[in-house]
């Protein structure tokens, strides 16, 4: 986490105000304060704006100061919180406290813990040491643990704390939005002549500002701020979504220049040329691909198996596949810059997401291939922000071959998932060429999956089908298909285990693949079958459901209202044929009938096709979705969408004694 | 920093495997057919010093096959009475030859979490076993060391998804001191050396194939072979214990946690006042243990020894929490203040795969503690908000346990829940339209382990969410919820729900027919997944249930009744009966099903037989009718 702030942290020392007074000067009209509760909040017993609120913060407030300390500056951080237990489920949720801090080399330092319980008689008790517990969590951080005791329904809990931090490239962010509503939340920063922040928000809702004043503190000018909201909506979660920390109001803080007492300025956050240049010979990024003492033990290894290798594709292909092979990526781990070093990485055979590209990238550009990086900013970590070159949003890097219309997002994973589809995370609109000429923002177009399945079966009187349902699988669902695959000794349980699920009944007499390693091309599966009890018999009559596939029978938009966007990772095209020989002797009384829908202008389309041609039913559905963010207004026709496909897929088709 | 020292002290702990120890080769095929990982070599020395003293050397050779496999992390738990020292590891390529060595600063030492505990003094040292070329074989070596003794460690000689070429523990016992030890799920017996002052035990076991975990399987003392120890004598810090019977044991027990139940006198106070319009027993424990219940709350703080003793009484006052221990001894401290005696009960706690102690063999395998009322011959949950009282739910129910009494402690079993205290009844209006769109009304009573759940949800969220979680866990096409209203009885475990739901598409329309399901709102559809080839005995019917259900189908005017495929099921099998039947009656068709479902235990070739009865549930839960329009 600290390499962020490398090549800025030389600077700081060097600035130091000999001072009497240190501490950047507070405001005065501070109302908000542990231990002032208004007396209406003590006897408050219900949150009228949202009646469902299990607890609601009153009033939450952060105080950013960039301050002097012993060695250059320092924030200081001071938060308070104080919040109103209404329902005893929100008793875990609220009144187990974790504090969290980098305290290796005092890095950041916690202190002056006070915690309070108010009970709704306005009886007050202090917490005291025996509360407050403090876990060496791991080498680098420290966790202070509060448990509120004597908690009932009605109560209120407040804590506040100090927090100095060396960090003040990236200041704290402050979030006004919860997942409990916020009556009022306030931040403040204050930061001195010699430091210019840009601020970043997020989510929907538009703060308010105070006025922006200066203040004068031992010959140093500080401005100050004051940003707030009240009524602040709880935010709930809602699935099919990139992340909620996108929707969730609040904000953060780059370092953006230092302005020298001398006069001179710094630009920290100057614009994406510079940060370019300064990423190319950044130690844990470009030094990695670009200096061979780094990756140099990765080339020895690659070299040899490009001798033959004549085009660029060849190339990649043949660099991507040895490295998905050899090197594991250590799961969830992922990174825009290398921990250590590629060679240290290489000797682990274990290398996060970063430096499995870096790999690939270094060998490329030995190879003669042009290869950049591209830092992403993974779907849980949230959207890109374009319009200043801060690098705390990345937290991934994957490789951009620059072919102008043929260029192409390169990101070393599995081997199941071939060259040209980046990790459905990675798939999150833009990424940031890391290119010293031209860098640049370019889009990341989330590629198609596609699957295909023609069913050929014969029914017979009894209700049974027998035949084969030959599969296609393209993209992500032929990552899907081939990752339950992956253990032959497992021998199709996966497969297996989903269509007993649809026919309890059914004798699987043979699965066989194709292109199971060969990722370039689909990957084909073809069940053949005997399916008891699949039509239902009455007398002279057999009913049938012809869409076997049962992947669209339940809607998974359930809700009725939405608050926040849809997405969707990728598009997708969802094809299933069947053929169906009908018994002799039978003829259709009733087929359904054949439709097609769109989901709003073009998003999507669904298309249902029977015919019948003698004693042959042919059943043709496709689905189709190409627009991947639907805004909540659109969310009816959502959910429509999928409500017509799943009752389509439920008609069924009457056959006949003759 | 004395370097002599830390040169002698590598050498005796570590011996590295010469090259070419481990090669791949040498593992026979048999060994690595569905194996993830191949146990080359577990050995491991437990040298006990003294009755509190002890020292475990381990070393594990694993060669690692497939991705997925159980030794990604080596997780080396401590607290302060142990310490983890000479931690040292390395990776060998496929043919034996060494890669690298694991350096010191790869060892993490962390927090210990056990998920539940807001803070405990448990630490850990952790290390990650990761390369990226298969196969590969790792090795490590480390050093326990222990100044307290809280029981002797087990041993599991395999574990799922792995073959084993050798695995062997040796205990190395004082003669002053005794073991208990029995091996479960093998025959094999340890080979016993005499020396002047020491006594030395050893188990092993050989080339073990790799078995696979397959659904509905015994879960309590599982399938794979493991090696059971407990000490005649232990001590914790200074408080000497043993495990030679249950007896012993539960005085031990009972001695750490005596005399932390007195309330303070303004709680005894409180009781009084409270208890004052009480006439019975039952009466005085059925307000004190709501009055705990809503004014307790469940933070678990573990210190000192190692989860045995609990708070006192007047730990819990004060901060209005505790853990299992101490709210259970809260109660208890209340019961007494009012004039009841309760026991203390140790248990291992889980809907599924919990401990069951033998009571011939004394092993203290518990996570949990609970509170027994003799008197009243109740049980209390002392760590849930919503439990009726003297209910157990799901958690501790039917199962042996530790009773702590005066006189020492005592296997019991819980009440146990079964096919008559589990389950529901539901009873539906199914109105229908003519264009397949359907208003259905329905009221449910679910019992026992059916209620646990709902129940916790219903007391401990808001009614915005449990209805958003209730539209969430309903596999039915799209549907309104027009009404729901739900009542938890607070003297018995049962919670009621009445729930209108409308669908605009519930039947489907096939030209002039409607097929309409009549149990889509209570359909069974678990039917377990065939297997070619079943290996392990079948548990299954958890502790049982019973589930009735009533649906009357409306029909609308102007369809007739073309076809009711499945009139009438009738099944009956040792693993429970179902019986269901379709009717019309004038213009409705009425949909009566009663399932019960039994507990059983059934060797492996009965597999086809179970699953066939539960694939045969399902399919008569699937029934549909089929209209037509009249003529």
């Amino acid at each position: 986490m600290q390499k962020h702030f490398l090549f800025i942290a030389c600077f700081i020392a060097t600035i130091s105000v000999a001072t009497a007074q240190k501490k950047a000067p507070k405001e005065k009209e501070l109302d908000i304060e542990f231990g002032k509760i208004p007396v209406e909040d003590i006897k408050m017993r219900n949150y009228s704006l949202d009646s469902s609120a299990e607890a609601v913060v009153l009033a939450a407030k952060g105080e950013l100061s960039v301050e002097e300390a012993d060695n250059g500056f320092r924030l200081n951080y001071h938060y308070f919180r104080r919040v109103k237990l209404l329902k005893k489920s929100a008793f875990d949720s609220e009144g187990n406290i974790e504090i969290t801090y980098y305290s290796k080399d005092s890095y950041e330092d916690l202190q002056k813990v006070k915690a309070a319980v108010i009970q709704p008689n306005g009886i007050r008790q202090e917490l005291t040491k025996k509360d407050f517990f403090e876990e060496k969590t791991t080498k680098n951080y420290t966790t202070k643990k509060i448990a509120f005791p004597n908690l009932t329904e009605g109560c209120i809990i407040e804590y506040d704390y100090e927090m100095y931090s060396k960090n003040i490239s990236t200041l704290k962010s402050w979030q006004f939005q919860e997942n409990i509503p916020v009556r009022h939340s306030e931040l403040w920063i204050a930061n001195p002549q010699y430091y210019d922040y840009v601020y970043l928000m997020k989510g929907r809702l538009k703060l308010k500002e105070s006025q922006i004043k200066g203040s004068q503190s031992g010959g140093v000018q500080y401005t100050t701020q004051k940003m707030y909201l009240d009524s602040v909506t709880a935010l709930k979660p809602e699935g099919y979504i990139t992340t909620m920390s996108d929707y969730m109001s609040r904000i953060s803080f780059q370092l953006k220049r230092i302005n020298y007492p001398t006069g001179r300025i710094d630009n920290i956050l100057t614009d994406w040329k510079t940060t370019a240049d300064e990423l190319t010979s950044n130690s844990y990024l470009g030094s990695q691909f670009l200096k061979k003492s780094n990756y140099g033990d990765v080339w020895r290894a690659v070299k040899p198996l490009l001798e033959k290798a004549k085009t660029d594709d060849e190339k990649i292909k043949i660099t991507y596949e040895y490295l998905c092979n050899n090197v594991n990526w250590d799961e969830d781990n992922y990174s825009e810059s290398s921990d250590e070093s590629l060679n240290a990485a290489f000797k682990k055979k274990k290398a996060n997401s970063g430096e499995l590209n870096m790999m690939l990238i270094a060998c490329l550009t030995e190879a003669g291939v042009k290869a950049f990086p591209m830092l992403v900013s993974t779907r849980g970590h949230g959207k890109p922000i374009t319009t200043y070159p801060i690098m705390s949003q990345f937290n991934h890097l994957a490789c951009y071959i620059d072919r102008g219309e043929k260029s192409q997002i390169i990101d070393v994973g599995t081997i199941n998932r071939p060259i040209g589809l980046p990790r459905v995370t990675t798939l999150n609109q833009e990424g940031w060429i890391l290119d010293k000429k031209n860098p640049r923002w370019v889009p990341i177009v989330a590629p198609l999956s596609n699957e295909t399945s023609l069913a050929t079966f014969r029914l017979d009187e009894e209700g049974t089908l027998k035949g084969s349902i030959a599969s296609n699988y393209r993209g992500y669902a032929a990552v899907i298909a081939r990752d339950e695959e992956q253990d032959k000794e497992k021998n199709h349980e996966k497969v297996k285990k989903d269509l007993t699920k649809d026919f309890p009944d059914i004798q699987i007499d043979s699965i066989t693949m194709s292109n199971l390693e060969n990722t370039a091309e689909p990957f084909k599966r073809v069940v053949h079958c005997v399916i008891p009890n699949a039509a239902t018999t009455a007398g002279d009559l057999i009913y049938i459901k012809p869409s076997l596939k049962t992947d669209f029978d339940e809607n998974p938009f359930k809700q009725p209202k939405r608050e926040y966007p849809v997405e969707f990772p990728y598009p997708f095209r969802d094809q299933f044929v069947l053929n169906l020989t009908i018994p002799q002797g039978y003829k259709v009384e009733e087929m359904p009938k054949s439709v097609k829908y769109s989901l709003l202008d073009n998003a999507g389309s669904f298309q249902y096709i029977s015919s019948v041609t003698g004693d042959r039913i042919q059943f043709m559905i496709k689905i189709q979705l190409d627009q991947l963010t639907f805004q909540p207004e659109d969310y009816e026709g959502v959910k429509q969408f999928f409500n017509q496909i799943a009752a389509k897929s439920a008609e069924q088709v009457v056959l006949k004694k003759k | 920093m004395k370097p002599i020292l830390l040169i002698l002290s590598f050498f005796v702990a570590f011996t590295p495997a010469k090259a070419a120890d481990y090669p791949v080769a040498l593992i026979p095929d048999s060994l690595k057919k569905n194996a993830s990982a191949v146990v080359r070599e577990a050995l491991s020395t437990y040298e006990v010093k003294s009755f509190n003293e002890a020292v475990q050397k381990t070393r594990m050779v694993v060669t690692i096959f497939k991705e997925n496999h159980p030794y990604k992390q080596f997780y080396l738990s401590y607290n302060k009475h142990s310490k983890i020292k000479n931690v040292k590891a390395r990776f060998y390529d496929a043919q034996g030859k060494l890669i690298r060595k694991v350096k010191d600063e790869e060892i993490r030492d962390i927090a210990g979490n056990d998920g539940v505990s807001i803070y405990s003094d448990r630490r850990a040292k952790m290390l990650d076993n990761e390369y990226g070329v298969l196969p590969y074989t790792f090795e490590i070596e480390y050093e326990e060391q222990f100044s307290s003794i809280m029981g002797y460690p087990s041993w599991n000689f395999q574990v799922f998804g792995v073959s084993v070429q050798r695995s062997e523990l040796t205990l190395i016992l004082p003669k002053s001191l005794g073991v208990n030890h029995r091996v479960v799920n093998a025959t094999i017996k340890p080979t016993i050396e005499e020396k002047v002052d020491t006594r030395r035990f050893q188990w092993e076991m050989t080339n073990l194939t790799a078995v696979a975990r397959e659904p509905f399987m015994p879960s309590n003392n599982g399938v794979l072979p493991h090696l059971e120890l407990s000490p005649d004598r232990f001590g914790v810090d200074k408080v000497e214990g043993s495990m030679k019977d249950w007896t012993s044991f539960g005085k031990f027990m009972g001695e750490l946690n005596r005399d932390r139940d007195k309330v303070s006198p303004e709680m005894a106070a409180q009781i009084k006042r409270m208890t004052a319009s009480c006439k019975t027993n039952l009466e005085k424990i059925d307000t004190l243990y709501h009055y705990m219940q809503q004014t307790m709350r469940y933070v678990s703080v573990q210190l000192g020894i190692g989860g045995w003793q609990t708070f006192d009484a007047q730990y819990v006052e004060k901060n209005k929490y505790g853990d299992c221990k101490a709210l259970s001894n809260f109660m208890k401290s209340m019961l007494k203040s009012a004039g009841i005696e309760a026991q203390l009960v140790v248990v291992s706690a889980g809907g599924d795969g919990f401990f069951d102690p033998d009571p011939t063999f004394c092993l203290p395998y518990f996570n949990h503690m609970i509170l027994h009322i003799p008197s009243e011959n109740m049980w209390l949950e002392c760590t849930s908000t919503d439990n009726p009282t003297g209910y157990l739910g799901t958690f501790t129910q039917g199962r042996g346990v530790l009773l702590l009494t005066e006189n020492g402690g005592k296997i019991v079993k819980t009440p146990a829940l079964d096919a008559s205290t589990n389950g529901q009844t539901s009873k539906a209006t199914i109105e229908l339209a003519a264009d397949g769109s359907v208003t259905l009304k329905n009221a449910s009573i679910l019992r026992g382990s059916f209620q646990d759940d709902m129940r916790s949800i219903l007391t401990n969220s808001s009614k915005e969410e449990f209805k958003k979680r209730f539209q969430e866990s309903h596999k039915l096409p799209t549907f309104k919820i027009d009404a729901l209203e739900t009542v938890v009885e607070r003297k018995k475990p049962e919670v009621s729900i009445n729930y209108t739901f409308s669908f605009e598409k519930y039947g489907s329309k096939a030209g002039t027919r409607l097929f309409v399901p009549v149990n889509l709102h209570n359909a069974f559809d678990d039917t377990p997944a065939p297997t070619e080839k079943r290996v392990h005995p079948i548990e299954a019917g958890g502790s049982g249930y019973t589930e009735t259900v009533e649906t009357t189908l409306n029909l609308p005017e102007g369809y007739d009744v073309e076809t009711i495929p499945t009139p009438k099921t009738e099944l009956n099998s040792i693993y429970g009966s179902y019986s269901s039947t379709i009717e019309k009656m004038g213009k409705s068709i009425i949909f009566k099903r009663t399932m019960s479902i039994k507990p059983v235990a059934q060797p492996a070739e009965k597999f086809t037989e179970f699953r066939d009865f539960y694939k045969k549930m399902q399919q008569a839960d699937a029934a549909k009718v089929i209209l037509k329009v009249k003529q």
